[in-house]
């Protein structure tokens, strides 16, 4: 494994942001001269779309399914902007099959091919659907892949109880893994008392917030144009505001 | 439909495989799965487990542990079954159950090497793979867990001996004899020794010979990280024998180099098909040419096959319908692989008249043939 980087899985619950969150994070430590590598853990194959200008990746699983079997990495990767590497698990099709068995194989995949060694991230961001509901999505916090998660929350009550999930499924692999709580993202979705309620969790989580991003207009603009803000016009406030949330990641080493 | 199996029985999957590799070593092997995984091991998959005492154990995992996934069972199933035992290792596989519900076997391991002064790893199997993948990965892991830092000796190790190739106590003795004929000691038998000294010691040789596609991995990792070099190869026949040992003293290529032969003019067979392990195949091939004359072989296989050994005759086969498909396009004279292979040779059409020599291959065709005396490795071939 390549010293010194740092893997970060990025959890929440379904529908709060994270991929969005996440290739922002992305895009803003690619630009700050870090390597970064992305890796979408969703059946649907679409977390890192603003990523690469909208040019799908091949998912792992779509890949197998149609050749058997995988023997090199360009056959999957997709190099987006700033040289994210790109990766989708992908998964089945909606009602059939099983979409943590994907992840995993997906992951073994990958450290066959030795794609760490390989692009010698800095920074590996783990985008994963939903909360945390069996094995399979527990998979990035397992033994080898992520060091740190991040919880994306809103102020919402069902966003709070998925991140009291996630924070349950970090303690047990911590007692395994050492795996650490990094902090909180609250994504904010304009809830009556939204900070403290997000607060709230933070204090009773014995955890941090990493920052805090306020709903913006600019973030749909640039997503239907398949950008990042940071791509689209890195001046904006909300692009410099996810600079300084990654500034907080960069400096923020959990252990 | 691919896939399906109606002349062979289901192909060894993975865990056999690495059971195969580790049995005799003296470590608790551990199958998280159903209680029907580990009977498929000892009861079909693995020789040595009517006469040899080894602790392999279930972790029985059935529908509402699995659909709980609570590994703390798994856990204290491991403590209570291996308890005080002296044991060299721990090792946990995983079945097709465990690999759905994704079953964290290195947290578990983690948290199950805090009290143990002996290593505890784990072996990334799955069930849906076949044996030769399990064995490679448990092969590697010996040489990560246990070799030593010692001084380079003399002689070779052999790597990839399991009885789940070919390499039963006749066919290993018939090797050895080869090597040690010609000069050269023989140290370990990764596959087929009964301690883990040889691991141990593996650095006091100075190469390896890789006797199937199993040993490949673990090979690699020592030239990667100690620079001991390799040789994959089998001893069949006294002039590829010669040909092997002369390679191993000094080593400069991993793929043995076969002097070219003319093709004889004089015997029956103008075309062979060899079907089993890639690397016995490849020494098969070797020794028909070199002695039998015979030059224009083929081998196919319905395992892995590394790509650095694989020729343009070399065949990967996915299904029984291929491989019958290949005998009718290929027309062998000679057909050569697991007994249960001949089932492939169509009797009422001019196939018929193809030569099949049947070697036992135990992940192909489990206990139904692994007791036939036929001499298929070491200068001294039966056919």
């Amino acid at each position: 494994m390549v010293n010194n980087m740092r893997k970060i899985a990025i959890y929440g619950k379904g529908g709060i942001g994270k991929s969005t969150v996440t290739s922002s994070l992305s895009a803003a430590i690619a630009s700050m001269g870090y390597r970064v590598m992305q890796i979408g853990c969703d059946p649907k194959a679409d977390s890192t779309l603003n990523l690469t200008g909208g040019k799908e990746t091949v998912s792992v699983i779509q890949y197998l399914q149609e050749n058997g079997n995988c023997e090199n990495l360009d056959d999957i990767v997709n190099i987006g902007f700033k040289n994210i590497v790109c990766f989708e698990a992908g998964g089945p099709t909606p009602g059939v099959g099983c979409a943590g068995r994907g992840i995993v194989t997906t992951f073994e995949l990958l450290d066959e091919l030795e794609a760490f060694e390989i692009y010698k991230p800095d920074f590996v961001f783990y985008d994963v659907l939903g909360d945390v509901v069996c094995g399979g999505f527990a998979m990035p916090m397992r033994n080898g892949y992520a060091d740190e998660v991040i919880i994306i929350t809103s102020g919402e009550k069902m966003a709070i109880f998925a991140a009291g999930n996630i924070r349950t499924a970090v303690k047990t692999f911590h007692e395994r893994n050492g795996i650490e709580l990094l902090g909180v993202i609250l994504n904010k979705r304009n809830v009556k008392n939204e900070e403290e309620i997000a607060n709230d969790f933070i204090v009773s989580s014995d955890t941090k917030l990493i920052g805090t991003v306020e709903r913006d207009d600019n973030i749909q603009i640039y997503e239907n144009r398949n950008q990042t803000v940071i791509e689209g016009d890195p001046t904006l406030p909300i692009s410099k505001n996810f600079m300084a949330i990654a500034e907080n990641i960069i400096g923020g080493k959990s252990s | 439909m691919k896939g399906l199996l109606k002349i062979l029985p289901p192909l060894s999957p993975d865990y056999a495989g690495a059971s195969s590799a580790l049995y005799t070593l003296g470590g608790a092997i551990i199958i998280n799965g159903a209680d029907g995984c580990i009977g498929n091991v000892t009861g079909y998959d693995e020789p040595r487990f009517f006469d040899y005492n080894t602790h392999i154990y279930s972790s029985g995992l059935r529908e509402v542990k699995a659909i709980t996934g609570d590994e703390e069972i798994l856990k204290e199933k491991i403590d209570n079954s291996v308890g005080d035992k002296d044991v060299s290792f721990i090792t946990i596989l995983g079945t097709p159950n465990s690999a759905v519900i994704a079953s964290d076997h290195k947290g578990v391991a983690n948290i199950l090497r805090r009290g143990q002064r002996i290593p505890v790893f784990t072996i990334n199997t799955t069930g849906i793979l076949t044996y030769e993948k399990g064995a490679s990965n448990a092969f590697l892991e010996l040489a990560k867990n246990f070799i030593e830092d010692r001084p380079t000796g003399s002689g070779v190790n052999i790597i990839g001996a399991s009885p789940m190739d070919y390499w039963g106590e006749a066919q290993i003795k018939s090797i050895k004899r080869a090597i040690e004929n010609r000069g050269l000691q023989v140290n370990g038998i990764w596959g087929a020794d009964n301690s883990l000294e040889s691991i141990r010691k593996a650095l006091m040789s100075e190469v390896n010979l890789v006797v199937s596609y199993s040993g490949l991995k673990a090979a690699r990792y020592m030239k990667k990280k100690y620079g001991i070099p390799y040789i994959a190869g089998v001893p069949a026949g006294r002039q590829f024998s010669d040909h092997l040992v002369e390679m191993l003293k000094s080593p400069e290529s991993e793929v043995p180099v076969v002097p070219e032969v003319q093709p004889s003019t004089q015997r029956g067979v103008k075309r062979a098909l060899i079907i089993g392990d890639q690397i016995w195949s490849m020494s098969i091939k070797a020794y028909l040419g070199l002695e039998k004359e015979i030059t224009d072989v083929y081998t196919a296989s319905f395992f892995s096959l590394d790509p650095v050994y694989r020729s343009e005759t070399d065949l990967i086969i996915d299904s029984e319908k291929q491989l019958k498909q290949l005998i009718s396009r290929l027309k062998p004279d000679l057909i050569i692989g697991d007994p249960l292979c001949e089932g492939f040779i169509e009797k009422s059409s001019p196939s018929s008249d193809i030569e099949f020599i049947g070697i036992p291959h135990p992940a192909v065709s489990s206990r139904l043939h692994w007791d036939h005396d036929i001499v298929y490795a070491g200068e001294e071939l039966s056919f």
